[in-house]
Formats: structure tokens, sequence, C-alpha cells
């Protein structure tokens, strides 16, 4: 993608902003995707939006693996295993 | 109770501790569920004790655990005739136009405000991965937790660095809009 051809299609751009969340984006593409925003609303409100999910989404994952569950998990599998022996 | 079974259980009991958090973050992404997670780890130490008599030790433990694991995810997803990792189409024209741009349903809403700390939101966020296709919530899941690198998920799930983007940029407009229509708008 040349820097100097602007780049009109939302669904590159969404998948560009995708890759700036996660820092894995290089200047070319930084710069179309800005220019990008500059006259998209729709994207600029996903790229707004962006940082909240990606928050939640990693909030939500981490709790489902915190520690606390994992102590309960080790519980219940030596239980089931002196269960065997028994 | 003999000493070789004590000491058989003994090993185990190490295992356990070692490494259950391990083997819980492998089949969580795998599965998507938690619940059934915990189940397959669970059964994946029984068999792993049954047999432990032939482990000879020439690999790892933990990647012998792993195999056990890996063996029960094959099964569960046959016993449920669903196939991990099954082609989902992965083209975007549910949002976009053939020319890129945002068909008028699809276009993000203003949020007002911010997503909220709270168990409600959380409860859609959950129903929202569990609808995903479980290749793409496996991808998702792998990859948020504590931001591992995106070529160690391509490693983990045998896909291709372009076929990784694709899933994420898919899997994140379909959760947008998911969160979008089910809290935003309540």
């Amino acid at each position: 993608m040349k820097p100097s051809t602007l780049l009109r299609s939302c669904e590159k751009a969404t998948f560009l902003i995708e890759k700036k969340m996660m820092n894995e984006i290089n200047c070319v593409e930084i710069f179309s995707m800005y220019k990008h925003l500059l006259i998209c609303k729709a994207c600029r409100r996903y790229f707004n939006q962006a940082p909240q999910l990606n928050q939640q989404i990693s909030k939500y994952v981490s709790d489902q693996m915190n520690s606390e569950n994992s102590e309960k998990l080790k519980q219940r599998i030596h239980r089931s295993l002196e269960n065997l022996e028994g | 109770m003999s000493t070789s079974v004590n000491n058989q259980h003994q090993i185990i009991s190490e295992w356990v501790e070692k490494y259950t958090s391990d083997l819980f973050r492998y089949a969580y992404s795998k599965l998507n569920d938690r619940e059934q997670a915990e189940d397959i780890v669970q059964e994946t130490f029984i068999a792993a004790y049954k047999s432990i008599d032939s482990f000879e030790g020439r690999s790892a433990v933990k990647t012998w655990l792993i195999s056990i694991l890996n063996n029960k995810i094959t099964d569960f997803y046959r016993s449920k005739s669903r196939k991990f990792g099954n082609d989902v189409k992965l083209e975007n024209s549910h949002f976009f136009l053939e020319s890129g741009h945002w068909r008028v349903d699809e276009r993000p809403e203003n949020w007002e405000g911010n997503l909220l700390d709270d168990e409600d939101f959380l409860n859609v966020l959950q129903s929202c991965i569990k609808a995903l296709p479980d290749a793409w919530a496996s991808v998702v899941i792998m990859k948020f937790q504590e931001n591992v690198d995106s070529k160690i998920v391509c490693e983990t799930l045998e896909l291709s660095q372009s076929n990784f983007w694709q899933i994420i940029h898919r899997a994140k407009l379909q959760l947008r809009k998911c969160v979008e229509l089910n809290w935003i708008n309540l």
C-alpha cells in the first residue's frame, strides 16, 4: 500500500486498527489508518471503542484463569485422586 | 496401600500442584468453556495416574500430560461432532459492502459513556465470546491471556500469521457488534 493513496476501505481500516491495538502495525499502515480516520466517522467510533473492548476482553480472560480458581481446581483433582484409591 | 502406590500418589500430587494451571489454560483456550476445561484437566490427571507406569520419562512430564489432554479434547469434539478448527467462513461481507465501506446497519453506534466493570457486562461479554466459532474464540482467548505474542498463538494453534489476523479482525468485529446489541442498547 503506497502512503500517498488514500485508504477508502473501512474493512481494511478496521483491520489496521486491530493491528494497531496489538502494537503490530508498521509506519506505512499507521499513516494510512490515521488518514482514513480523518474522513470516516464510523471507523473513528470503532477506533475509540477498541481500547475499552480489548481491556474488557483481557479482564474477562484473566478472571476466568485467576489463581483462586486454579487452587480450587487443584483441590478438586487431589480429592478425586484420593477417591480412586479408596 | 503398598509403597509403590504411595509413591505414585505422591508423584502425581506433585504434578497436580505444578501443572494444573498450565493444563487448564491450554484446555480453556481450546474449549472456551471453563467447567468443561476443568473437567477435562481432572480426567487428564486421573488418566495419567492410571497409566503412570507407561510414562518412561523419555519426554518432559508436561509434554506427556499435554498429549493426554489433547487426546481428551479431540475425543470431546468428536463426541459432540464438533470439529475444532473447522473452516469457518472468514469473509467480512456481513459487515462491509464490496467497496469496503460499512453496511449501513453495521456501522458502529455511538457508545455513551464506558463499558462498565460489572458482572452484567461480563455476562454479556461471556455469551458473546461463547457465540463465536470455537476456533476463533480460541485465538481470542489465547491472545488476550497476558497478551501473549501472536507468533506463539500461531505456533500453538497451527495458524499462519495472515490467518491469525483475519480471525482476530473478524472475531473483534463480531464481538463489538454483539456487545453493542446486548449491552449498549439495553
